[in-house]
């Protein structure tokens, strides 16, 4: 840890880990798909996560650091398209963390693998509207075990914010232009976008996505710069360059414990939720041990870390039991799952997916 | 000027390994291809092969994950047709050319000084040059988002000086940081060759300018730029070349407005999920490349016709 001081102490607190990680994985893709990257990987004898940065912290993993003495390997990328294209070019991590409504495309690329449920001792305990989501089993068989959920809406300085209302039009208040920052990627912003024109984010017609388009367009000029991780973001929502930034529950956990003045957005039109869970590689090297970290990170002991840490939902119903409400509420998370899905616009595949990264990608270059 | 590789001395052995065999084989271009063979696998291998695959694929089509491998001309037909394309195309030709003016502008008084200022330790100083190059390319990019940031080295400097109320917003997230940024890092590349060029100036021809009346001024314009012309194309080539493509640095410090062509060919890759049209970018722009490339050097060859 002494390491992680100095480097942000040399940079006056504004160069993290995470974001540093994150920018490494970016910059790392052309190397890390020459095929001595796969057979590293594979040499490797724990089992590897492949997650988004900020799942690597010790609490998660204790189940499987007790069991195997020391904690799995780690793996990160910045944003499921570039994971996706990474286990393409050959990379074979034994366990993948992707959203629920990236799994189909993922097993239909011949990447996942079924997984046997009876093997994880804490399934018993998984919330149970959450084992049978959408587009995560297929013929009867689970290729999706869920482990954190959350919401996806703006955070905002509340010094420095005016709310006039609850609302995604924040993203669009021209008091505000320049300091405004949203993610670079479709699943993040182009759905909201579409909430806040009042059409169906997963149903769009031509006409549908030409609306959104508008909307993005007329946001563009607004924002500072489209970010690839939430650390980008939060750094620049603590130095107060953007003062409303798309983000995560996890930001919120982040900036609040800062003691920074931010709140979570609860937009009228409908709050994004969404629900992502880990999933077995095709070929995963360590398959036991793939099973252990699974079960290990559904573990009470790993969700109370998620809640109170991390700042995410957990699938384990236990977890909740052990967590007061000042918490959960500290952190924008509700305690009924149930009412947490039904709350708002639950994240799925686009109907249209090229079409939508085509639209945005134009939208971000100018046209 | 005659090539050493092309016409070394004939060595013994190779005679001896090839007796029997008629003459031709003996032959001074075989032994220089026998010399030259380790480094023509290794150019194969890496760079003929995977730029081959390039535009094998940016002939072909993909849905989703399957190759569709019929010939067709449209992935090429699309970077003309549609404006993302060559709009970004031509923004990174700027940005870059930008990049490449700003490091010569810089790098020629450095190399100036090495050249004629420092007597001892010019070595040192050589090796002082290149110091940003000991640190990763990265960190590099990320020290000037420290720099230029909102809370940044210079807008704290300024506040604390008094001489703004509110950081300046301007620095950073716009092409011009990728060009202060792209410039930084690609400092030491301009420099050498300019301060080559420079080293090899016969000082008698400086002094015989002098003599004939040359002030300083007309001195460096008569006889020092013409003859460092080489070494500022050379420098001019080093760095244009691999910045037109940069994807870290517009990536971090770019904002919406510093996009360039190496974050769409990304964006083609690993989002869009199309590496056909994601090739047919890459070559487009290789053959862009090569064009300004060329266009240059006959450029500078026909000055340096014109001084010698």
């Amino acid at each position: 840890m002494s390491d992680l001081e100095i480097v942000e102490r040399l940079s006056a607190g504004r160069l993290s880990r995470r974001e540093l990680l994150s920018a490494l994985a970016a910059v790392g893709v052309g190397t890390v798909m020459l095929p001595a990257r796969r057979a590293l990987a594979q040499s490797g004898d724990e089992a590897t996560l492949f997650t988004w940065s900020g799942y690597e912290i010790e609490g998660l993993h204790g189940g499987y650091n007790k069991k195997h003495g020391v904690f799995p390997e780690f793996t990160f990328f910045a944003d499921e398209d570039e994971a996706f294209q990474k286990m393409l070019a050959g990379f074979t991590p034994d366990v993948p963390h992707p959203c629920s409504y990236n799994v189909g495309r993922w097993r239909e690329a011949g990447l996942l693998q079924p997984i046997d449920t009876s093997r994880l001792s804490n399934w018993g305990d998984v919330i149970s509207s959450l084992k049978d989501i959408d587009g995560t089993q297929f013929d009867g068989q689970q290729f999706f075990v869920p482990f954190d959920w959350g919401n996806t809406s703006i955070l905002y300085r509340t010094d420095l914010v005016e709310l006039e209302e609850e609302s995604w039009s924040l993203m669009w208040d021209e008091r505000y232009s320049g300091r405004l920052a949203t993610f670079g990627s479709i699943d993040e912003t182009v759905p909201y976008a579409a909430i806040y024109a009042g059409v169906d984010p997963y149903n769009m017609s031509d006409e549908d996505l030409k609306k959104v388009r508008e909307l993005l367009r007329k946001q563009r000029p607004l924002i500072r710069f489209y970010a690839s991780d939430e650390t980008t973001i939060e750094q620049a929502l603590a130095a107060g360059e953007i003062v409303a930034g798309s983000t995560w529950n996890g930001s919120v956990a982040a900036l609040a414990a800062q003691g920074l003045p931010v709140a979570f957005l609860k937009p009228k039109e409908g709050i994004m939720t969404w629900v992502c869970g880990l999933t077995l590689h095709k070929d995963a090297p360590n398959i036991d041990k793939a099973y252990d970290l699974i079960d290990s990170m559904l573990s009470v002991e790993a969700g109370v870390t998620m809640l109170t840490e991390v700042g995410y939902g957990h699938a384990n119903a236990k977890a909740f039991e052990k967590v007061d409400d000042a918490t959960l509420e500290a952190v924008g998370l509700q305690r009924d799952v149930e009412a947490f899905l039904a709350s708002g616009v639950f994240s799925r595949q686009f109907k249209n997916r090229d079409a939508v990264t085509a639209m945005f990608e134009e939208v971000k270059a100018g046209l | 000027m005659e090539n050493p590789i092309t016409s070394p001395p004939e060595p013994r052995t190779l005679a001896l390994v090839s007796k029997g065999r008629p003459r031709r084989w003996r032959n001074r271009n075989n032994n220089a291809y026998i010399l030259l063979s380790p480094t023509l696998f290794l150019l194969v291998g890496v760079m003929c092969l995977p730029v081959g695959m390039l535009v094998a694929y940016s002939f072909w089509t993909q849905n989703f994950t399957q190759i569709d491998t019929t010939f067709t001309l449209a992935n090429y037909a699309a970077v003309f047709e549609k404006e993302i394309y060559l709009k970004i195309l031509l923004r990174s030709i700027a940005i870059s050319l930008g990049v490449t003016a700003t490091t010569i502008l810089l790098a020629y008084p450095i190399a100036y000084f090495i050249a004629f200022r420092v007597t001892r330790q010019k070595m040192l100083w050589l090796i002082l040059i290149t110091v940003p190059f000991w640190t990763s390319y990265l960190l590099r990019v990320f020290a000037w988002k420290v720099i230029l940031g909102y809370n940044g080295v210079i807008n704290s400097a300024l506040i604390w000086l008094g001489l703004i109320d509110a950081p300046l917003e301007f620095l950073l997230y716009n092409p011009m940081a990728v060009v202060i940024t792209l410039a930084h890092a690609w400092a030491p590349v301009a420099i050498l060759p300019i301060f080559v060029s420079l080293e090899k100036i016969d000082r008698s021809l400086l002094e015989a300018a002098t003599d004939l009346g040359d002030t300083r001024f007309e001195r460096f314009m008569h006889i020092t730029l013409p003859l460092t012309v080489p070494g500022v194309t050379a420098s001019f080539l080093l760095v244009f070349i691999p910045t037109v493509g940069d994807y870290v640095t517009p990536q971090l410090v770019g904002g919406p407005d510093g996009m360039m062509i190496g974050n769409l060919m990304y964006t083609l890759f690993f989002r869009v999920n199309n590496w056909p049209m994601g090739s047919a970018l890459a070559i487009v722009m290789i053959f862009a490349i090569t064009a300004m490339g060329a266009a240059i050097w006959m450029a500078t060859a026909r000055a340096r016709g014109k001084v010698q």
